[in-house]
């Protein structure tokens, strides 16, 4: 334990002693949440939608029907109430409720202000705003179809200037993140790259070093087991990634407002596990190169396609196929979606099981894998 | 120097795919002996070396170092050894006393013991003033004589050290073997591999491989008689042109 102790020691003499690896570290972290997020519009197509009807009447059932016939919906059903649509959604099982308000088709003959409320998941806000659109349109074509029937059919309505019965008045309301504020969304994306960038690319630069300059013979031809010196390379990047992490909590907190819907311990879980599996990918990377240049290179050619596929900045849903089935091996799309769900929409533990299962998988996968490729260097 | 065996290595051989690396090696080393290690280049002596040191298994053969089979007891092994690879292999951004205090620390020694130690070593290599200067604004001479004492800082029996002196001036290369013979005296065993054929001239004994495999063994005078030569160079160069393997 000395030995290792006295080996953690070293390596944090050598993180302390470099400016610019310090500047990496230790501020570029928190300036990256502090610039504001600028997110991408994105087409939105299958756009999930439910039902919650309180008349049960001609009318809603024809605007249903559209919903569910238009290519860019997908019908998943009906609810009863408000609150079963909202567990639908902290499943991530729909994307938008139509709600209709009580006797809608009396209201829209007489007292014409039948009202139809869009309710859309906030946690994503361009895309909702771009599904709430796309099911205003739907309606509005509706009514004016409506609207020329009657005209049609009823010709004294016009003589009172115009076609003035027949509004439906559209309301729409985000869920989880009211103020439908960007950088909301864009601080689970921030922390996931910045872990990313430390645990991945600092670590396997770190373990490379060794190797490049000639010292890594020097420990392996000490009784320090190869194991020890692998673990004390790895401890001041986790060290300082829980540093970070700490910290960037306190600016989203304190100074951005960003609250903290969900529990503050399941957040701190899945940030754990997910540096574990950024350090082993780090780990990985530094098995598979001998110079710090390329590992350097490495991470980031895979930081880029990160960027792209983990739902960072454009989101998973709107991607081609294949590009989501390849999102699912990048390990950050999973910790994003799994922190937007606990920030943003409060979910409890089991729903975010998924994420964190594929997390741990991939951790162990890479261990798996970088203990195969040392175990060969060795001979 | 004593009778007393502590590397003994008997039939040693590693092989790599097809490549015979080392070929059946055979030779004993005794307690305080300069043991020169000499060959071209790819003639296995690398290979050898990492096996000794418990840095890679046998594929055949067997040998042990310190009374412990490098095969089965590396951890044992590695115990009782100091190693000095071909680069030089301190940390730069490290001062001298932090290098020392941590190849202390990873070998079990305790904080009081390394203080104890740092300052001696300094004291003797007149190198006090030095104790907190960054290692990469050192000379290469100072560099190499401290990557020595930190070879034998633990007091391993045995010290292996892997071209040493490459790219080092002559008179640094005289002062490093005074650090050798100072080691050798206190009774460490130094196995060296080197290019310099003077250097093989300070060796107690000598052995030279040729393509994986020990063609001459014994001390720098018996084999300067046996193949006729007036230095170790001609003894050498007559070995080494019987050579298949290049680089």
């Amino acid at each position: 334990m000395k030995q290792f102790l006295s080996f953690v020691r070293k390596e944090f003499i050598h993180i302390l002693r470099d400016p610019r690896s310090l500047l990496i570290l230790l501020v570029m972290p928190q300036i990256m949440v502090m610039l504001p997020g600028y997110v991408i519009k994105n087409e939105v197509k299958d756009i999930r939608v439910t039902v919650l009807d309180q008349s049960h009447d001609v009318y809603t059932t024809q605007i249903t029907e559209r919903l569910a016939t238009n290519e860019y919906f997908i019908p998943k059903g009906e609810v009863k109430t408000e609150a079963e649509a909202i567990d639908l959604f902290r499943k991530g099982e729909i994307d938008l409720v139509v709600v209709f308000g009580p006797e809608f088709a009396s209201r829209l003959l007489h007292s014409q202000d039948a009202s139809i409320q869009i309710l859309s998941d906030g946690s994503e806000p361009n895309q909702a705003s771009v599904r709430v659109a796309y099911a205003q349109q739907v309606v509005s074509g509706f009514q004016k179809e409506l609207q020329q029937q009657m005209a049609s059919s009823r010709p004294q309505v016009r003589g009172k200037g115009g076609i003035t019965g027949m509004n439906i008045k559209v309301n729409s309301r985000l869920l989880f993140n009211p103020q439908q504020r960007s950088e909301v969304n864009f601080v689970p994306g921030v922390v996931g790259m910045i872990m990313l960038l430390i645990c991945c690319m600092m670590t396997s630069i770190a373990i490379v070093r060794e190797r490049e300059m000639g010292t890594m013979e020097i420990l392996l031809a000490s009784p320090l087991p190869a194991i020890d010196i692998v673990l004390a390379k790895l401890i001041p990047y986790m060290v300082i990634s829980l540093f970070n992490l700490a910290t960037i909590l306190c600016i989203t907190n304190f100074i951005m407002n960003v609250p903290m819907m969900g529990s503050l311990f399941t957040y701190l879980l899945v940030s754990c596990i997910y540096i574990f599996t950024s350090l082993m990918l780090g780990l990985l990377i530094s098995t598979c190169v001998n110079t710090q240049l390329a590992a350097m290179l490495i991470s980031l050619l895979l930081i880029v396609p990160t960027i792209y596929l983990s739902g960072m900045v454009f989101s998973v849903e709107s991607m081609p196929e294949t590009a989501q089935i390849a999102s699912n091996i990048v390990p950050t799309k999973w910790f994003i979606s799994a922190s937007r769900k606990i920030m943003i929409e409060g979910v409890a533990l089991q729903y975010v099981a998924k994420e964190i299962i594929a997390l741990v998988i991939e951790g162990i996968i890479f261990l798996l894998l970088s203990w195969k490729f040392f175990k060969t260097r060795l001979e | 120097m004593t009778d007393k065996v502590v590397i003994k290595a008997e039939g040693l051989t590693k092989q790599f795919g097809d490549f015979v690396a080392t070929d059946h090696v055979t030779f004993e080393v005794h307690e305080g002996e300069i043991f020169g290690f000499l060959g071209a280049n790819g003639a296995g002596k690398t290979t050898a070396m990492r096996m000794l040191c418990g840095l890679s298994q046998p594929s055949a053969g067997k040998a042990s170092v310190a009374g412990f089979d490098v095969a089965t007891q590396h951890e044992q092994v590695k115990r009782h050894i100091g190693y000095m690879s071909q680069k030089f292999a301190l940390y730069d951004d490290l001062t001298v006393e932090e290098n020392l205090t941590f190849f202390g620390g990873i070998y079990g020694m305790s904080p009081k013991k390394v203080k104890e130690k740092i300052t001696d070593l300094l004291t003797e290599l007149g190198f006090e003033s030095e104790r907190k200067t960054m290692v990469k604004s050192l000379p290469l001479g100072w560099k190499q004589k401290l990557a020595f004492s930190l070879a034998i800082f633990h007091d391993p029996r045995i010290v292996f050290l892997d071209e040493p002196t490459g790219g080092v001036d002559p008179v640094t290369r005289r002062q490093f073997w005074e650090l050798i013979y100072q080691a050798a005296d206190r009774g460490i065993t130094v196995f060296v591999t080197t290019h310099y054929m003077d250097e093989a001239e300070y060796c107690d004994r000598v052995s030279i491989m040729v393509d994986g495999k020990i063609e001459a063994l014994d001390s720098p005078a018996n084999l300067k008689r046996q193949f006729n030569g007036n230095s170790m160079y001609d003894v050498f160069y007559a070995l080494a042109r019987t050579a298949k393997r290049g680089d």
